[in-house]
């Protein structure tokens, strides 16, 4: 009936290394998301047109998010915040093409997406506070926080994995199985859930990304401890 | 549960490269274009800083032209009150030395004028005085004597005009009244009775009277006339010549 | 069918049926005190409903994560061959 959301077809084989689904989907996502951004970018003016003034104001958006969150000024932040959290929504909003599985509805996409938080937590936070600087910030508040933070550190990265795989995969499933169960025009109010679904996940994982990262770079402070204690 | 490890290496890769192609062509000329912006919004904003202080300068100049203006104004004024106050000053002080100097002229004036009047008439009495004198003494006959007084008294009234002498001779008309200070002796009485006679003309009634408040000499006394020739005639001649004489001292 | 695989099915939906109990008790509490708010200060409605979302997709994490935990079992369950 259903086949596994937990496994990805092969699509062919480049020398030995096998392409799946997931990655030409991500390819597709990624071209169109770079021309867009090339020909949004292509003639702008001081005197936005509308276009730009949209564009501009979802990059303000951006910004002004990772101020609020980070506390911090957002240049160096925003090309990794801001791809993140427009590759997530593409990703997920990109379920409803027909014949096109979500690459975030793939353990090994958000699986890479978590993994390059972690290791950005760890660069911004080295480059932000020094190697020593940033190796301190796990023994607070306490030292015997030091075992308890290092786990976290893992499980916060599982949990972002989880959280959206789970998500988006379930939307994706659910909506297959009432598309198997019903057919026509049943699936379209719970397609626009998912789409409801998939901006807030891209939110929440974007929030994450940052409260993590500011927590790391920033001075002191209990920003996002709310997020870190939940699974 | 089977992870595909080269989907998630061809996984993050993708990621990766889409962060720094997004960030090639998405974040950075919008950031660029945002940037320029700002400049150009502070580049307004600054132009508009600067003008406004020019502004500020220029009013600040002219508050600072005014505040001269007022200053001088009031200056002025004050330079004049000063100078009025001043002269008003010496004005008053002129005018106080004016007053005083032509009051002291007055008054030097008004002495000066009252002892001259004094001395005219002192001048005058004395003059009188010696006149009285001269007068009374240039009689030369005796006072009880008639005689003298007689004479004259008959060439005054020949001298005197035929009307006033027919005043005295008119008919019916009374007597003619002989005034002499002390009763005549009957000699010296047909005497002046003979020479008034002879003087009046015609035939006058002749009554002798006599009254001390002649003095001395002789008078007749008509009823329509009076000549005399007496002392006291003479005193009351000098009596009104006197009162002539003080009424134009009279306003000093 | 073997007993692991009507062991693993039942796991599945208990797993599920259990897992949504929570997240659905913590829905309802977190709407109604939302809804508490709004009614206290209907001004500030939008950012209620923005955090009301977002808090939402956080709790509804705990179901899915019983959903993952449910497929796992029932379609890469480590014990059926």
């Amino acid at each position: 009936m259903i086949g596994s959301p937990l496994t990805s077809k092969t699509v062919f084989m480049l020398g030995p290394v096998p392409i799946t689904a997931t990655v030409v989907v991500t390819w597709g996502l990624m071209a169109a998301l770079v021309l867009g951004g090339f020909l949004a970018t292509r003639s702008l003016k001081v005197r936005p047109t509308r276009g730009q003034a949209a564009l501009e104001l979802v990059v303000a958006a951006i910004e002004g998010q990772i101020r609020d969150t980070m506390g911090v000024s957002p240049e160096p932040y925003l090309p990794l915040i801001g791809t993140l959290f427009l590759f997530i929504l593409a990703a997920n909003w990109s379920s409803l093409i027909p014949g096109i599985e979500p690459p975030t509805g793939r353990l090994e996409t958000d699986a890479a997406l978590a993994l390059i938080v972690f290791f950005a937590v760890i660069y911004f936070g080295i480059r932000a506070r020094g190697l020593v600087g940033y190796l301190k910030t796990f023994a607070e508040p306490t030292f015997f926080m030091i075992p308890l933070n290092v786990v976290e550190t893992f499980t916060r990265t599982f949990s972002l994995i989880v959280r959206l795989f789970g998500n988006v995969m379930s939307g994706a499933f659910i909506i297959a199985i009432i598309l198997s169960l019903a057919g026509l025009l049943v699936p379209i109010p719970f397609m626009g859930i998912e789409l409801l679904i998939g901006a807030i996940q891209a939110y929440i994982f974007t929030v994450l990304a940052m409260v993590f990262i500011g927590s790391a770079v920033r001075e002191s402070g209990p920003a996002g401890s709310e997020e870190r204690t939940e699974p | 549960m089977r992870i595909d490890w080269w989907t998630l290496a061809l996984q993050t890769a993708n990621v990766l490269i889409l962060i720094w192609l997004l960030a090639r062509f998405l974040f950075r000329p919008v950031a660029e274009i945002v940037a320029r912006r700002q400049d150009e919004a502070n580049k307004l904003l600054a132009d508009a800083a600067k003008v406004q202080r020019q502004a500020d300068n220029a009013r600040a100049g002219l508050e600072q032209a005014r505040a001269d203006i007022v200053a001088g104004r009031d200056k002025l004024i004050a330079d004049a009150h000063a100078a009025a106050e001043i002269e008003r000053l010496a004005l008053l002080a002129r005018t106080n030395e004016e007053m005083t100097r032509l009051r002291a002229e007055a008054e030097a004036a008004i002495s000066r004028d009252r002892v001259a009047m004094e001395k005219l008439l002192i001048d005058r009495a004395s003059e009188l005085a010696v006149e009285i004198a001269r007068r009374l003494l240039s009689r030369g006959a005796p006072a009880g004597s008639v005689d003298v007084f007689l004479a004259e008294l008959c060439q005054q009234v020949r001298a005197s005009s035929p009307q006033e002498r027919a005043a005295f001779t008119r008919e019916g008309d009374g007597s003619v009244e002989i005034l002499t200070a002390a009763p005549l002796s009957p000699e010296a009485a047909e005497r002046a009775r003979g020479a008034i006679a002879e003087a009046l003309g015609g035939k006058p009634v002749l009554v002798f009277r006599s009254d001390p408040a002649v003095i001395a000499g002789i008078e007749l006394h008509s009823r329509y006339a009076v000549m005399r020739n007496s002392w006291r005639n003479d005193l009351e001649r000098i009596r009104e010549e006197l009162n002539r004489a003080d009424e134009p001292a009279k306003p000093s | 069918m073997n007993v692991l695989e009507i062991v693993s099915i039942i796991a599945a939906a208990v797993a599920v049926s259990f897992g949504a109990i929570g997240p659905a008790l913590a829905e309802g509490r977190a709407v109604a005190a939302a809804m508490d708010a709004i009614a206290r200060q209907p001004e500030a409605a939008g950012t209620l409903a923005r955090t009301l979302f977002v808090g939402l997709a956080m709790i509804e994490t705990m179901a899915i994560y019983c959903l993952v935990i449910a497929l796992l079992v029932l379609f890469a369950n480590p014990f059926i061959r």
